[in-house]
């Protein structure tokens, strides 16, 4: 979803953020939770975890007990070991999605908004990418080429792209306007250092919190792809990969499914939570109503 | 007016060709040939050359797209690498079950998200507005197809009240129909109640700050005829901005109740197409899908000069 | 709208067709069943699918059909008679053969058919190259020809594993054996509703009220009446294995081919579902001779004794039934020749790696295609990845759909352009019968199976078996086959999985093998 959001002044942004995180545990609690969760991924060999590719078949499906504590899966793999190593390609997909996604969204939005000329050509191009269901477009990429964790973090960028671009393009439009950049221009400053020096720090902030939502999407996209038989190859340990391994066997061993989706959707409310309380810490007007 | 409306429909013209163009250079730069696969087991590469000419891929791409793209502007989709069916008989076959899932989707979200919106933004601060928002966030944070497991299971094997999966045709009785398409609508409505209860209660908060509001208020106007006759009236342009815009997001969601709830619909045919490299009907469905959520939002866009008069063009 | 007017049609006819007095206000009865995979095209010569096949054994009829014993019986055929000195073969088609547009079956139809299954089949190749002429002698007579006696003749047009050899119109039949006939006319006990079929989702059939069933003996693999007690036969496919089982559970389908053998306990506690016995399949790997590192015979062998068949077993199988002590064939030419020494599971692996070296293994990368999307190969793949890479090769595992593995198997090229190493696959038990049916032991070089193994004393043994005539010289020629393919490796059999179907406990009158429609009642 793309919302213009009014803006915040540079400088008072972080000691906004940090006044309203002490102050509300709206964003507080999903900012602990996502920081527990990198931590998880950062230190995965030392939380008392096995290789997650070591596969057993005379232990398949076994129920969470003293030795696997999240029980085993359909080839004897300790789903605990594969759930926290999971959070570590989950994260690196994620993340990745939101950083690569702004930073071309930045481009190509700034590129749109400042240069006329390309304006017309790149949005209708954006308008033909948005209309293609996003979902759509990264199984076909991942189907069609050959998933690895590449592929799925390409082909979830690529959909996301037209929703960012245009949000920085609509900032760029609304800062154009204002006159210290017709005073930046009377006074000979370039294109590029205004783009640099004036426009992009005013894309930081809305363009943050867009980001925490192409993370939260991009969690939930790689699901599916997953799901569907277009994701990471089975043996990369992601939520998704283990949730869609999972499925077949839910009426068995239900815990299988339950630990992954568990850790999903708990991360991906996380950072929904904390996408929404950058969003009210960076516009006053919402905050106000809150 | 009429020139707007004119302007506005003959827009999505370029829209629509990109996309085309989009699709098919999508297919051109994989790799997979489709003569190989037609082909079989054990052709020989005579065979399989000879129907490399036969399906014009012999020729130079930008011939190739004319030809689709004329091809398509006839209504021909050409015919199915797989089955050899006609494109557009499948499509034919598999849209039913598709538009009724979306429909049934738009109208249960509609009725739950906005009711929920505007209580939210009524009890603003209160337990149930926090609440509502928690259940927003939650509404995103869980897949489709956890949903679907979960409610099949539930509604369909505990309680044995609907089917678990399947689709009746609607001509074969409306009941079967209706009861065949509750749970998959259920479990794709959770993403798209939240989005529009967030839009809502947004768009009521801010429009019930507006001064003629609060002159509203101040003359006595009832709170509730306030919310209903004034501030919903006005939040129906973002509320059905949102609705279009998230139908992207529902064909993508259908994609993946459909396969849970083993309905024959488009969505599935997409993923088997997808999987095995059948590519006319991967371009005539995704063309399909875009070509919806571009006609959809034409809509939205004309909607808006019935729901805001004082946006005339 | 359609649909329920058709069905009522189509009751209104049956009840007109049978005796009026036992024509009884009854709804049109259907048998839903869920393929094990969607079928996708409907001509069993030119598609070796399972799904092709198991149509093509509903729509079409066979001249021949295997009881269970896989002894092959008249099916079509009244019998036959062979001349004193083997070479001449008359075959009697029964009376009332009819296909489905109305058209009675004449021996033209069954020469042009088998004609076309001889460009196609092994085995049907091998008949042929023994056959001087075909012909149809009168309406209701073939005659074989041949140049040197061939007793299999009835087990090769009876074959059961694809491709089979179905007989369809000559009209039909006259078609090239390379595309597939979309018009879908046989003579079998079920005829194909083109109007409902939707590729991926659903297939219909219904009775076909002028077959003629067997008027005797029992329901065999393919052979004995075929009965049908169903007005309409259903196929829905449904992808998501949970949203099968639940299906089943719900009662909503009747008969799941393929659940996964870890599903079978929950049924043992329901009385309202039971399990259907069913045929076995052979999982099997097989490796690419044309290129290193399996164009090394030294390589393979090693690969051989490495291989642990057991824990692959385990992963396909899981809670069902299976075993890991197979060779190259399951039927009568059984036998366990060199098996124990072939397949040592040795786990001794850096005498393993310093032998690969010494061997000539430089690291070359081993391309392994894999379906992610059938979960039996995807497992066997999986625990043979980690065996592969404890011995030391340079295993590049490559996700693909099974789709995309079917299309690059077929690939003769190196693996630097898209050429492969190896991939696992798995299939019906009855491909592995004898030297006859299993193709994948044969070792005709380019002329073959995928992988394209190249053993000329294999294929010479075959030879021999083939004019063999006497069935303890078969036993000792097929167990020296075997023993050669230890040595040459065109494959390398896992183990055996049974693969029983799940139904509502109110089915009766499954005949093991694939599933058969015919026979199967509801109570």
């Amino acid at each position: 979803m793309t919302m213009t959001l009014p803006l915040a002044a540079r400088r008072t942004m972080g000691s906004r953020l940090l006044r309203y995180m002490s102050r509300n545990t709206l964003i507080a609690f999903p900012s602990a939770l996502l920081v527990v969760l990198a931590l998880i991924a950062i230190f995965a060999p030392f939380l008392g975890t096995v290789d997650p590719a070591q596969l057993n078949p005379a232990n398949r499906l076994k129920p969470p007990s003293a030795e696997f504590w999240f029980g085993t899966d359909m080839l004897g793999r300790d789903i605990y070991s594969r759930v926290i190593y999971g959070s570590r390609v989950s994260l690196i997909v994620g993340l990745s999605v939101a950083f690569f996604a702004s930073v071309c969204g930045v481009i190509i939005g700034t590129i749109s908004g400042f240069v006329r000329r390309f304006d017309a050509i790149i949005m209708r191009i954006m308008d033909g990418m948005m209309s293609i269901p996003s979902i759509l477009l990264a199984i076909a990429i991942v189907a069609l080429i050959r998933g690895s964790l590449l592929t799925v973090i390409v082909a979830i960028t690529v959909a996301e792209i037209p929703r960012t671009s245009r949000l920085v393009r609509s900032v760029v439009l609304s800062i154009r306007e204002e006159p210290y950049i017709d005073a930046a221009i009377v006074a000979g400053a370039s294109t590029s250092r205004i783009a640099i020096r004036h426009i992009f720090p005013n894309t930081v902030a809305p363009l943050s919190v867009q980001a925490t939502y192409v993370c939260a999407a991009a969690l939930i996209a790689e699901s599916i792809l997953s799901f569907i038989g277009a994701g990471l190859p089975p043996i990369i340990p992601s939520w998704g990969n283990i949730i869609a391994d999972a499925r077949t066997f839910w009426q068995i061993r239900p815990t299988m499914l339950l630990f992954p989706a568990l850790f999903l959707s708990l991360c991906v409310l996380s950072v929904n939570l904390l996408g929404d309380g950058l969003r009210e810490a960076l516009d006053p007007r919402m905050a106000k109503d809150l | 007016m009429m020139f707007y409306i004119g302007k506005r429909c003959l827009s999505t013209i370029p829209v629509m060709l990109i996309v085309a163009v989009l699709i098919f250079g999508l297919l051109y730069i994989t790799p997979g040939d489709p003569a190989l696969m037609i082909a079989g087991d054990q052709a020989t590469p005579a065979v399989v050359e000879r129907i490399r000419q036969q399906l014009g891929l012999d020729l130079p791409i930008y011939v190739r797209f004319g030809h689709w793209l004329w091809d398509v502007l006839r209504g021909d989709f050409g015919k199915s690498v797989l089955s050899g069916a006609p494109v557009s008989n499948l499509i034919a076959q598999r849209i039913q079950p598709t538009v009724s899932l979306m429909l049934a989707t738009l109208v249960i979200s509609v009725s739950v998200a906005v009711p929920l919106g505007v209580l939210s933004a009524w009890k603003r601060g209160s337990l149930i507005d926090r609440a509502v928002m928690i259940l927003c966030v939650g509404g995103f944070s869980l897949p489709v197809f956890v949903t679907g497991y979960l409610l099949a299971y539930t509604f369909g094997l505990q309680l044995s009240w609907l089917p678990v999966q399947g689709y009746a045709r609607i001509e074969n009785g409306v009941l079967p129909w209706l009861r065949g398409i509750i749970l998959p609508s259920l479990a794709l409505s959770l993403v798209y109640i939240s989005l529009i209860a967030r839009i809502t209660r947004a768009t009521m908060l801010e429009t019930m700050s507006r001064d003629y509001i609060r002159t509203a208020r101040a003359k006595g106007v009832a709170d509730r005829s306030l919310l209903f006759g004034h501030a919903l009236k006005n939040a129906a342009v973002p509320i059905v901005t949102v609705v279009g815009t998230g139908v992207a997001l529902l064909i993508g969601g259908s994609v993946v109740a459909e396969s849970v709830f083993a309905l024959p619909g488009l969505g599935r045919l997409t993923i088997d197409a997808i999987m095995g490299r059948d590519y006319p009907v991967i371009q005539a469905v995704v063309l399909i899908f875009s070509a919806s959520y571009v006609f959809v939002n034409l809509i939205v866009d004309l909607l808006y000069t019935v729901f805001d008069p004082r946006i005339s063009y | 709208m359609k649909r329920r007017t058709f069905l009522q049609g189509s009751l209104a006819a049956s009840a007109a067709a049978s005796l009026p007095r036992f024509a009884v206000a009854q709804p049109a009865s259907v048998l839903k069943f869920i393929p094990g995979a969607s079928l996708a095209i409907l001509d069993p010569i030119a598609n070796t699918s399972a799904p092709t096949r198991l149509h093509g054994f509903m729509v079409y009829d066979t001249l021949y059909g295997l009881d269970s014993n896989f002894a092959p019986q008249p099916q079509m055929a009244e019998g036959h008679e062979v001349s004193a000195d083997g070479l001449d073969w008359t075959i009697k088609l029964r009376d009332g053969l009819f296909f489905h547009d109305g058209e009675p079956v004449r021996a033209k139809d069954v020469v042009a058919s088998l004609n076309r299954w001889s460009k196609r089949d092994t085995f049907g190749k091998t008949l042929f190259s023994r056959t001087n002429e075909l012909l149809a002698v009168d309406d209701k007579t073939v005659r074989f020809r041949l140049k040197r006696p061939f007793a299999l003749l009835p087990a090769a047009l009876g074959k059961v594993g694809s491709n089979i050899a179905v007989i369809m119109p000559e009209r039909l039949a006259l078609t090239d054996p390379s595309k597939a006939v979309t018009e879908v006319i046989g003579s079998g006990p079920f005829s194909f509703v083109a109007k409902d079929y939707s590729p991926g989702a659903l297939v219909a059939y219904e009775k076909f009220k002028k077959y003629t069933p067997r008027a005797s003996g029992e329901v065999g693999f393919s052979s004995g009446p075929k009965t049908v007690h169903f007005d309409r036969v259903e196929w829905h496919v449904i992808p998501d294995g949970s949203t099968a089982l639940a299906a089943i559970q719900s009662g909503e389908m009747d008969w799941w081919e393929s659940p996964l053998p870890d599903f079978l306990p929950i049924v043992q506690g329901n009385p309202s579902m039971k399990i259907v016995p069913a045929g076995g399949q052979v999982m099997f790997l097989r490796l690419n001779h044309l290129y290193p590192p399996f164009n090394n015979p030294e390589i393979r062998r090693i690969l051989l004794s490495c291989i642990d068949r057991k824990s692959i077993m385990q992963a396909v199988g899981g809670g069902g039934e299976w075993r890991d002590d197979i060779g190259l064939y399951l039927g009568s030419m059984k036998t366990d020749a060199g098996i124990k020494e072939a397949f040592r599971g040795r786990t001794d692996f850096d005498n393993v790696k310093s032998e690969l070296a010494a061997a000539g293994y430089k690291g070359e990368r081993m391309v392994m295609l894999v379906g992610t999307d059938t979960p039996r190969n995807l497992a066997a793949s999986q625990v043979a990845e980690s065996t592969f890479k404890k011995m030391g090769l340079n295993v590049d595992f490559q996700s693909l759909d099974w789709g995309t593995v079917s299309q690059r198997r077929a690939s003769m090229e190196p693996p630097e352009k898209g050429g492969w190493a190896c991939f696992f696959v798995g299939a019906d038990s009855e491909y592995f019968l004898d030297p006859a049916t299993n193709f994948l032991a044969r070792a005709n070089g380019r002329d073959g199976w995928f992988g394209w193994p190249d053993s000329s004393r294999i294929e010479q043994l075959t030879e021999e078996w083939f004019n063999s005539t006497d069935v303890a010289a078969q036993k000792e020629i097929a167990s020296q086959i075997q023993l050669q393919a230890w040595k040459d490796i065109p494959y390398v059999p896992i183990g055996e999985v049974q693969a029983p179907g799940l139904a509502r406990s109110n089915l009766q009158g499954f005949a093991p093998g694939f599933a058969k429609f015919w026979g199967v009642k509801r109570t």
